[in-house]
């Protein structure tokens, strides 16, 4: 599974969501890729899954990625709470 | 009375010969602290009716045993000399000594009769009995009783052995069982359950067997690892025993026939004369074929002999490593001495699978531990073996073949230099001995000439200059005054500190001091060309250097602490708006040179292009742009603000602390960045900030927690 984690700039909410969500797959024994990046290079890659804040939801909307978005992003437990949920919902 | 632990006990607070803490023992006996003080008083029961020294407890230091040699081989005596009145039996000690005597016993035997020779009560004896027929099933055995007569095992010959051998190896190590029916006295650590055992071999002639096996070795140009001479030792002790009872083993007459033309049929019928000759006793035929399969089982053949398989073990070999390699993900081909090594240790074990002869493992559970992932690697691959020998291998032979990945892998860790001759004794001279060497090789400078079994040290020494022994089983010190260190199989930082005390005897330098740093050969490089990619270069370096992980992290990736210090966090900054946080947090930066004015506008812009994303959570903004030319280096500032500013995130505004972030790539930041998000990700650490009045009160609290 390749998850990939979004923002702006690719180096800062991007990245610390990646290291949430790299604990949270761990601890839940699941095995995927999870690779942080820029919106600019965003588009092309492929991707099971997206993760990225609201803020940038209008620019992201509308790439037919399947995403979901954090509101705060150092939360871990509502992290893992929206990202097991839409991992569960991938292997259906 | 003392039991096991307490014996122990005693022998650990003398032989530490310093103070050693309550807790420190309860440690090395995984009991509770409760547990070693109420030892501790049985002890003092024991010292006192024995007119021996008291041990001495000191407040705040611990407990240590002061006696003169004179006392403490005193204490020894009585401690092996403890006998089973004074002894406390486990239930598991009972039930061996009550295999033992039923065992040795031609005849029936009643219950009361062995209640009284093992000083327990009949109803105790009753009570064990069921775990002793259990015990005789799963070996194929039967306890028959006869009303009047009392118990008797009966069942085959072969399995009857194979239960004598399991009996005699069960608590103790085969190499140590061997000590036991050899040595005249008893070490410290034998109790009266191992004294018990010895009792089996009184009217044998030990040291005659081990001189036919020193001739079997000649014979065979082979060198029996310790293990398995110790084996040999037992197996035909006990197969002098049974004959002597007329109590034949009785071999397959087509399994003899293929026995009959090895070598080792021909070198097993040459010991059996001498033994006939010297037992004044007739050794059948099946019996010689019987010795055959355990001479085949333990043979580590050093020269190519003419076997027919060879070239099929061979391949067996190169595919065994192949595969562990693939699971590994580690290419082990290339290293020589490791199939070598192997091909040295699957042909016997081969043998042993084929003919079900068993092994014991004594480090196995350590093996499991140090070495999980490559025994688990293994476990996988030997299919091959299996299949071959048509017999499954138990973990405790896969653990053996465990220890030589082990050591392939370490080697394939260092590169070393070599000044020091120092040859490295375990039991079998072949695996652990191996795996300690090449630790020792990635630790030191030492030229490691050999690996070799107990029984070999006396030769290479009298043939090599050898400056240091390095042992992990006991062996006699100083032979010819070479110093000797006993060491665990997987070298203590105790052991290491041994190591290189006595190289520091020797000459200075011996020790790979890690002086090569990867910062300083970036620097040097960054000084002369133009680093295309300085993280892969120094990941790179590190590999090649063999340096550790840690070395370049602390290096190419800042902690927290080494980004966010005083000068780079200002607190309850006055702002109108937005903008204006953005360019406080970023003058800090700028007046600490580690951006350009440039990058200011660029954090600024972003948020104007993006939208106020980078506030990441409720009252924290982080804002930052891409790494550019502007941004000399990692950099975090840290304001707080005096009244909160809206940053139009509907979300998480207001915002009361700003973080302005600027890194030179996507990722080396990644360390300060994780312990930062860690950190606002804690109530605690929010109210820090926001209540100091005092940079260093955030500092001094990343230091104290980031450490954990």
């Amino acid at each position: 599974m390749d998850i990939v984690t979004v923002c702006g700039m690719g180096m800062g909410t991007s990245l610390i969501l990646k290291m949430s969500i790299d604990d949270i797959l761990k601890k839940n024994k699941i095995d995927a890729e999870v690779e942080a990046c820029d919106l600019g290079s965003m588009l092309g890659k492929v991707a099971d899954l997206v993760v990225t804040t609201y803020e940038l939801k209008s620019q992201i909307e509308d790439k037919g990625y399947n995403t979901i978005y954090v509101k705060n992003v150092i939360d871990k437990n509502a992290i893992e709470e929206k990202v097991m949920e839409a991992i569960n919902n991938l292997k259906k | 009375m003392l039991n096991k632990r307490c014996s122990k006990l005693l022998c650990e607070i003398i032989d530490a010969q310093r103070c050693i803490s309550i807790l420190q023992l309860s440690k090395v006996f995984g009991v509770s602290n409760r547990t070693i003080r109420y030892d501790l008083d049985k002890i003092d029961d024991f010292c006192k009716s024995s007119n021996l020294p008291q041990i001495i407890r000191k407040p705040n230091e611990g407990i240590s045993y002061k006696c003169n040699s004179v006392e403490k081989s005193k204490v020894l005596d009585l401690l092996g000399e403890i006998g089973l009145n004074q002894y406390v039996l486990s239930q598991s000690e009972r039930i061996t000594m009550i295999l033992t005597e039923l065992l040795e016993s031609r005849n029936y035997i009643t219950m009361d009769n062995l209640a009284e020779s093992i000083l327990i009560s009949r109803s105790t004896i009753l009570k064990d009995m069921v775990k002793v027929r259990k015990w005789l099933l799963i070996r194929n055995l039967e306890l028959k009783s006869c009303k009047g007569q009392g118990v008797k095992i009966v069942g085959d010959e072969k399995y009857l052995r194979e239960a004598a051998i399991v009996l005699l190896t069960n608590n103790v190590d085969v190499y140590k069982a061997l000590n036991l029916i050899k040595a005249s006295k008893v070490s410290k650590s034998d109790y009266g359950l191992d004294k018990y055992k010895k009792q089996l071999f009184k009217d044998i002639d030990i040291p005659c067997i081990e001189n036919c096996l020193h001739i079997a070795e000649e014979q065979l140009e082979t060198k029996f690892t310790d293990e398995s001479y110790s084996g040999l030792v037992i197996h035909i002790a006990i197969a002098i025993k049974r004959v002597r009872e007329n109590k034949d083993i009785v071999m397959d007459k087509n399994e003899l026939k293929t026995l009959e033309i090895t070598k080792e049929f021909v070198v097993a019928s040459s010991i059996a004369k001498i033994l006939e000759n010297r037992f004044e006793v007739v050794i059948p035929v099946d019996e010689i074929g019987y010795i055959t399969i355990h001479l085949l089982g333990s043979n580590v053949s050093i020269s190519k002999n003419n076997d027919v398989d060879f070239g099929t073990i061979e391949f067996i070999t190169d595919n065994f490593i192949k595969s562990v390699g693939l699971i590994l993900n580690t290419d082990l081909l290339a290293d020589k001495q490791l199939f070598d090594g192997l091909i040295q240790h699957i042909r016997p074990t081969i043998y042993r699978l084929k003919h079900s002869v068993t092994l014991k493992n004594p480090l196995l559970k350590e093996i499991k531990q140090s070495l999980g992932k490559v025994f688990y690697a293994v476990k996988h691959s030997v299919y091959a073996i299996e299949e071959y020998a048509g017999n499954k291998l138990n973990d405790e032979e896969i653990g053996y073949l465990t220890l030589h990945f082990g050591a392939a892998i370490e080697r394939s860790k260092g590169i070393n230099k070599r000044i020091i001759n120092a040859i490295v004794v375990c039991a079998t001279g072949l695996g652990t001995s191996k795996l300690v060497s090449s630790k020792i090789q990635s630790l030191f400078n030492i030229n490691i000439i050999d690996t070799v079994s107990y029984n070999q040290v006396d030769d290479v020494i009298k043939n090599e200059v050898v400056d240091l022994i390095i042992t992990t089983v006991p062996i006699k010190s100083n032979i010819n005054n070479i110093p000797c260190i006993e060491v665990s199989p997987f070298l203590s930082e105790k052991n290491i500190n041994e190591i290189s005390a006595v190289l520091r005897k020797y000459d200075n330098g011996h020790i790979n001091n890690n002086n090569i740093s990867i910062e300083k050969i970036m620097e040097l490089v960054s000084h002369n060309c133009t680093i295309l990619n300085s993280d892969k270069l120094a990941e790179e370096l590190a590999n090649y250097l063999s340096i550790t992980n840690r070395f370049k992290k602390g290096v190419f990736q800042p902690m927290l602490s080494d980004v966010l210090t005083n000068d780079f966090i200002k607190l309850n900054v006055d702002v109108e708006n937005w903008e204006q946080a953005i360019r406080c947090g970023g003058k800090i930066l700028k007046s600490n040179d580690v951006i350009e004015g440039k990058y200011i506008e660029s954090m600024i812009d972003s948020v104007k292009a993006l939208g106020p994303y980078i506030v990441i959570a409720p009252g924290i903004a982080m804002p930052h742009a891409r790494p550019d030319e502007s941004v000399k280096k990692i950099g975090m500032s840290l304001i707080t603000l005096k009244k909160p500013i809206n940053f139009g995130n509907k979300d998480n505004d207001p915002v009361s602390i700003v973080v302005c972030l600027c890194a030179v790539d996507h990722s080396s930041h990644l360390k300060a960045l994780s312990q930062l998000a860690t950190f606002l990700g804690e109530k605690e650490f929010i109210t820090t900030v926001l209540n100091s009045n005092n940079p260093s009160e955030i500092t001094n609290y990343i230091k104290n927690k980031g450490e954990m």
